[in-house]
């Protein structure tokens, strides 16, 4: 059987089970799943740009914010000592542990400030319907980054030494930590705003848009 | 049916070890299961789920390889798992953590850190880290080492729970980075020089590098090859049974 390229734009093929259909018109807070092995394959959202634009903004806001501020607070002995976020990894640079100094930099500020940004920058091209050609580029970093982000694992992380500490010291929590959960959530919730195989149809239709005028 | 390639001088255990796992792709090709899109000539990109010809290499939309199926999958992922399992082992044997307390420095591994926190009573603490340092990456490395040897074997069962399997352990992957963030934040929040200073461990980046590597095994193990052998085996039954009738 072969298909012809009008009927391939409705079809979609699963990426978990390759299993090839049709893929329905969606009304609004639908969401497809495969019908054979009920992956969950996009949901339909009312001004999702707008909404994960929003949330984006706010996550990048909120995690500049708490890197200037405290993080967490340790009282021992008469003596009070305070951490900022990025002081997690530059301390591990201290201890001669520059390759995961590194990594841990990398995972809790520089790829979710990176991830937001191109978010941001990708979400306003498609707001403004405006096809630069180096779109295309800034959604494929964005999904690298999406997929190896972990900021939700090192708020757990967070919670975890404060309770493996209070039995040693009282802990004060600062203003960042506080930054940083609202940062957490807003990233999980923009990120699950945008669905990856509606972002790249409107993205393929944005740019042969383009093309064709 | 019979895949044993009779060697009789170099019958070594690391031959019998790659025979295990090795898919011979040809035969795989022919048994795209019907439905499918490798079936319909189409390849899926893993990125942007849009469906190009076969003979395209790169996909129009988002420019990354197409392929029918990823390309040496299981030889990838169990490359991937080896060393995962390499570095588990100095992961859980090297202390994670010296604690310093009044010049009395305490070394502690994974394991004794659990105990540790038991003794104090935070239970919640305790189990927290000892699943997700413990218990998620050998359940992890388990399960895909599984996986990659129905998949080699080309088992038609219950292709359903396999790929719920694969989608877990693709999940839960991430969270065993819990314990290296946990030493990042101590160790930067407890420096009380000369009362109690807390310094990372050589087991911090082993274990690291032991996450990392489990999350692109699972990343390159390519789960539509589950789907492959389930349909195309039930197609081989049939035949085989048919074969039987008339012999």
């Amino acid at each position: 059987m072969k298909l012809t390229p009008d009927q391939l734009t409705d079809m979609h093929a699963c990426q978990i089970c390759d299993l090839l259909f049709e893929l329905p018109r969606l009304s609004y807070h639908q969401a497809a799943h495969c019908p054979r092995c009920d992956h969950h394959i996009t949901t339909e959202r009312p001004r999702h740009i707008e909404q994960a634009l929003a949330l984006a903004f706010s996550g990048l806001m909120l995690l500049l914010c708490s890197t200037a501020y405290p993080f967490l607070g340790f009282a021992t002995s008469g003596q009070v000592e305070s951490m900022t976020l990025l002081d997690s990894a530059t301390s591990l640079f201290a201890y001669d542990q520059p390759v995961l100094g590194f990594i841990v930099f990398v995972l809790i500020f520089a790829g979710p400030v990176l991830l937001l940004f191109w978010l941001i920058v990708l979400l306003l091209l498609m707001r403004y319907r405006l096809p630069a050609p180096w779109l295309p580029y800034i959604a494929r970093w964005v999904h690298f980054l999406h997929s190896w982000n972990m900021v939700e694992v090192f708020l757990i992380g967070a919670l975890v030494s404060v309770v493996k500490i209070s039995s040693m010291a009282s802990i004060q929590l600062g203003f960042a930590f506080w930054a940083f959960i609202g940062f957490t959530l807003c990233t999980i919730a923009s990120v699950a705003m945008v669905d990856r195989v509606r972002m790249w149809r409107d993205i393929d239709k944005l740019m042969n848009s383009e093309s064709a005028a | 049916m019979t895949n044993d390639n009779l060697n009789d001088d170099d019958d070594s255990l690391l031959d019998d070890a790659i025979d295990l796992f090795a898919v011979e792709n040809d035969d795989a090709r022919a048994n795209f299961p019907p439905g499918s899109a490798a079936a319909h000539g189409l390849q899926c990109c893993l990125r942007c789920s849009t469906l190009a010809p076969a003979d395209e290499t790169r996909c129009r939309v988002c420019g990354k390889a197409l392929f029918m199926r990823r390309p040496q999958s299981l030889q990838w992922t169990l490359a991937f798992l080896l060393t995962a399992v390499v570095l588990y082992v100095p992961a859980n044997l090297l202390p994670i953590m010296d604690t310093a307390e009044f010049g009395q420095v305490q070394s502690n591994t994974i394991i004794q850190g659990v105990i540790l926190l038991l003794h104090h009573g935070s239970y919640p603490t305790a189990a927290i880290i000892f699943i997700a340092s413990v218990l998620v990456p050998v359940a992890k490395i388990i399960a895909l080492l599984w996986l990659c040897y129905t998949v080699a074997q080309r088992s038609p069962h219950n292709p359903h729970e396999r790929e719920r399997l694969y989608r877990i352990t693709e999940f839960i992957g991430r969270w065993s980075m819990v314990d290296v963030f946990v030493v990042a934040l101590l160790v930067a929040l407890v420096q009380v020089t000369g009362i109690l200073t807390v310094a990372p461990g050589s087991a911090a980046l082993a274990f690291c590098g032991m996450v990392v590597f489990t999350m692109l095994a699972a990343d390159s193990f390519d789960s539509r090859l589950i789907w492959d052998h389930a349909y195309a085996s039930q197609r081989r039954t049939d035949n085989m049974q048919n074969g039987q009738m008339n012999e």
